[in-house]
């Protein structure tokens, strides 16, 4: 049997498909054969399957660094409900016992998620040096470059577990990767010879609008309107845990007949499963989400993306809005812009990093501290209150403060000189990334602002040429909403008694003929 | 009136400005500190220990504030509240729901989570598998939770339709016996093929409550299902399987458990100090924690009878259960220790609180 005919058998057997999609059996042939690969794929294109199966197939361990822990789980849960049993995530979240275990019989794990963060720990690396590890995968390796210089600094320390690891072959995987970025990734894992599968991304299916409108009354207005014409699968993206409840409950008080519901980070598992769940089922017609919902979501009919608020970088959109129509049927990408709106991604990125001052009385604080021969508390936490700090900034002046040698785990290190020199390298360093990223929402907003055509406009950066749409292309082409004729769902409804309800749970798949009392 | 807002002024009345408003987020989140447990009892407010386990500061500062806006209670000395006229008249009215009823914090709130949380798998698992479907989400992933279900899982899995039957009829038993309210709102809760429960927010939006009522209605089914299960267990024999190993945690804290040991195995308190190297003080907390659980606590052995009701009358005179005061009104010999001890073990109750019903769980 020939390798193709291989991969395709077993792609069958472990996972249900009849054929891989456009890009996957490239890059798991020449993972298989132990290249190192950068794969650029759509989102919603089966990137995680181009680890997974060749985690089945290798002899040893897969390991795969992923950025979110939530996404993390996720995988894991499906992976392991559809019967991918020697998979694991290890995270903070692990209780002490579990953890032990999970380590000490690593040997049994095909696949093994970990953060960048964890990778850091010592007993990790001494575990996985024992073990044979055939395949280093880097999902959304976008962050290497996008959060590697900032915050999750441990993003920049991969290339040099690879080197511990005995070279293990690397597939470095994104659905945003501008070439800039690419080149990011190759350099910051020292593996200048990758091999680059990239695809285009442009998505024929989905139709791009945008409407500008003059304040949050008008969204409201455009949204109604919208509901009580069409009943698909809708997720709408707010920039905030609070506008996700509040437009919820007032987008459901105008439309009583639409199920409506929230979900953002700050909920229970319980409720976030429950919702996520729900809206997979069709027991939801519409989600009201901050970014956290999405990412590893499996729904092909997703049929509208509505942006409340807009985020700060095309590269994040274009994520939000792959997660329409993966079945292939027209589905739209609205964006409702009033000028306002820009002010919520620029205070979030001046907050985002310390200011000037912020710094400044950090670094006086840590010289009293050093010639008063105290050290930092173990609590990072702690810390961050001390400082008057939220974790991310502490988490970003510590590295920084690392890098340049004036902190070493809990010691201080303090020289006059240096000292100075690297409150302004800081300082300058925070100024860059800052101007960087209202570079990155500026170009958002010309998208926004944008008269010509949007489809062509928004993966300019990414492509050179984009398929012609399959539907209908943008709402400056001429898209109008009346064009749009999309199944809709059925709903049937259940306003039964508890008991009726109770029956029906719990003896599902019995005959219903006796009346409920 | 919200649900919250009566139980912290029902707390609030008993409480008095015996101690800060804290005490009272304390007891509602059930607070694993002796302090809290002793309130909880002192204060005959035991039964709201623990009802409210999620309840965030912010949260509960909020409806303190809301509560002052009302005019229904007030600033008082030293970080301490008290109710207004308007808050009293509140207070007397009300109680005729159901709620206050179910709920058992002290006795049950240890077995609460772990209680529902099986309960709410086992129903996912084995009416998915029963269909056949086995890619489902669980909606609970507590490793202590999940490894229970399925080692019930694999006991049951060859008799699946029996166990749904069982479930079926023990639970519209147990929701019988309560409002159509607190059974619509547990079963709109449930999670089975197909078809997935309704999350907090959704609830919230249906019966038109807030999310604070939903969370504690929630509790005293479950409290109200756990007492009902675990005093008529030939009535419930399969979800008597989700109980038997939830005993209720009588000592909170396992440092109490083992002094507890040592205790009957006739070591000195002294001793047992020293044995586990420990401050005598930390084990005067141990003997006052282990006094109010344990009926059959020997407090002779501490207080001598005329101590005894020497303590009782500076309780009664002083009108308080600040010990500083009580000791105040005492003989120099008398310890504080002592007089712990006859708070934790007594039923009296402050004057001016006319509302005198002790407590259903240590009569």
């Amino acid at each position: 049997m020939n390798q193709t005919a291989y991969l395709i058998d077993n792609l069958q057997q472990y996972f249900g498909y009849e054929t891989f999609r456009e890009g996957q059996l490239e890059i798991i042939e020449d993972v298989m054969n132990g290249n190192d690969v950068l794969g650029v794929l759509p989102t919603g294109s089966g990137k995680s399957l181009c680890y997974q199966l060749p985690a089945k197939l290798l002899e040893g361990i897969t390991i795969v660094v992923s950025p979110l822990i939530s996404l993390m789980m996720d995988q894991v849960k499906e992976l392991k409900a559809n019967h991918f049993k020697e998979v694991v995530a290890i995270n903070s979240f692990m209780e002490y016992n579990e953890r032990k275990n999970v380590l000490q019989n690593i040997h049994q794990y095909k696949l093994v998620y970990v953060s960048p963060e964890m990778l850091q720990h010592p007993i990790l690396q001494s575990t996985l040096k024992r073990v044979h590890v055939s395949l280093f995968v880097i999902d959304e390796a976008h962050c290497i470059s996008q959060w590697g210089h900032e915050f999750r600094p441990d993003y920049l320390k991969l290339k040099s577990i690879i080197e511990d690891l005995q070279e293990p072959t690397v597939l470095a995987l994104s659905a945003t990767a501008t070439p800039t970025v690419q080149e990011d990734i190759l350099s910051m894992l020292n593996r200048p010879s990758m091999i680059k599968h990239i695809y285009p991304m442009d998505r024929d299916n989905i139709i791009f609008s945008i409407e500008e409108v003059g304040g949050d009354r008008e969204k409201l207005m455009i949204m109604n309107h919208i509901f009580s014409t069409y009943r698909v699968p809708t997720l709408v993206y707010f920039s905030s845990k609070q506008a996700t409840e509040d437009v919820s409950n007032r987008l459901q008080e105008a439309n009583p007949s639409l199920r409506i519901a929230y979900y953002h980070g700050g909920m229970e598992h319980i409720d976030r499963i429950s919702i996520q769940q729900q809206f997979t089922n069709d027991q939801l017609d519409v989600i009201c989400c901050t970014s956290a919902f999405g990412m590893g979501i499996n729904k092909p009919n997703i049929r509208l993306i509505i942006h409340y608020h807009f985020p700060a970088q095309v590269e994040s959109f274009i994520q939000e809005i792959g997660r329409a129509g993966r079945d292939g049927n027209a589905s739209i990408s609205l964006l409702l812009y009033s000028k306002h709106d820009i002010y919520i991604p620029q205070s979030f990125i001046r907050q985002e990093l310390p200011s000037r001052t912020e710094v400044h009385d950090v670094m006086e604080k840590l010289s009293t501290w050093f010639k008063k021969d105290i050290t930092l508390p173990d609590d990072q936490e702690e810390i961050a209150r001390d400082f008057q700090l939220s974790e991310i900034q502490w988490r970003f002046l510590r590295f920084q403060l690392e890098k340049h040698g004036m902190i070493k785990g809990q010691s201080i290190l303090y020289s006059e000189l240096n000292w100075e020199q690297t409150f302004h390298q800081i300082d300058s360093f925070i100024q860059s990334r800052q101007l960087l990223k209202e570079k990155k929402l500026i170009e958002m907003v010309s998208w926004i602002n944008a008269t010509d055509c949007l489809r062509r406009k928004i993966y300019q950066n990414f492509q050179t040429t984009i398929k012609k749409p399959k539907f209908a292309c943008c709402s400056n082409c001429g898209f109008s909403f009346s064009d749009w004729k999309p199944e809709q769902t059925q709903r049937n409804n259940t306003p039964y008694s508890w008991q009726k309800r109770l029956k029906r749970i719990l003896l599902v798949g019995e005959k219903m003929n006796d009346k409920a009392k | 009136m919200q649900l919250l807002d009566q139980i912290i002024i029902t707390c609030l009345e008993k409480i008095k400005t015996e101690r800060s408003i804290q005490a009272i987020y304390y007891i509602l989140i059930g607070k694993k500190s002796i302090q809290t447990v002793q309130d909880a009892h002192i204060f005959k407010i035991g039964s709201f220990y623990g009802i409210y386990k999620t309840l965030g500061r912010d949260a509960f500062d909020e409806r303190i504030l809301q509560l002052k806006k009302q005019n229904v209670i007030k600033p008082h000395v030293e970080n301490t509240i008290q109710l207004t006229e308007k808050g009293l008249n509140i207070v007397h009215q009300q109680k005729d729901d159901s709620f206050f009823q179910h709920i058992n914090g002290l006795r049950y709130s240890d077995m609460e989570v772990a209680f529902s949380e099986r309960l709410l798998l086992v129903i996912q698992t084995v009416t998915n598998s029963k269909m056949g479907y086995y890619s489902f989400i669980p909606i609970i992933d507590r490793s202590t939770i999940t490894t229970w279900v399925r080692q019930f899982f694999y006991v049951h899995k060859d008799n699946q339709d029996k166990v749904l039957l069982a479930l079926y009829h023990e639970l519209r038993q147990l929701l019988k016996g309560i409002s159509d309210l607190h059974a619509s709102i547990f079963v709109d809760r449930l999670t089975g093929y197909q078809n997935y429960g309704q999350s907090i927010q959704q609830l919230c939006y249906q019966y038109n409550l807030h999310e604070h009522d939903i969370q504690l209605r929630l509790t005293a089914t479950h409290h109200y299902m756990l007492h009902e299960v675990l005093n008529l267990q030939s009535q419930y024999p399969l979800l008597t399987n989700f109980v038997n190993d939830l005993t209720t945690n009588r000592f909170i804290t396992n440092s109490a458990k083992k002094t507890n040991q040592l205790l009957h195995q006739h070591y000195s308190l002294k001793q047992i100090a020293a044995y586990r190297g420990l401050k005598l003080n930390t084990i005067y907390d141990h003997i006052v924690e282990i006094a109010i659980y344990d009926p059959s606590f020997p407090l002779h052995q501490y207080v001598d009878q005329s101590a005894y009701q020497e303590i009782i009358a500076a309780i009664k005179q002083a009108n308080s259960f600040k010990l500083k005061q009580i000791k105040q009104l005492l003989r120099e010999t008398t310890s504080y220790f002592q007089i712990r001890l006859v708070i934790a073990t007594t039923t009296i109750s402050l004057k001016s609180g006319e509302n005198n019903e002790s407590n259903s769980l240590f009569n």
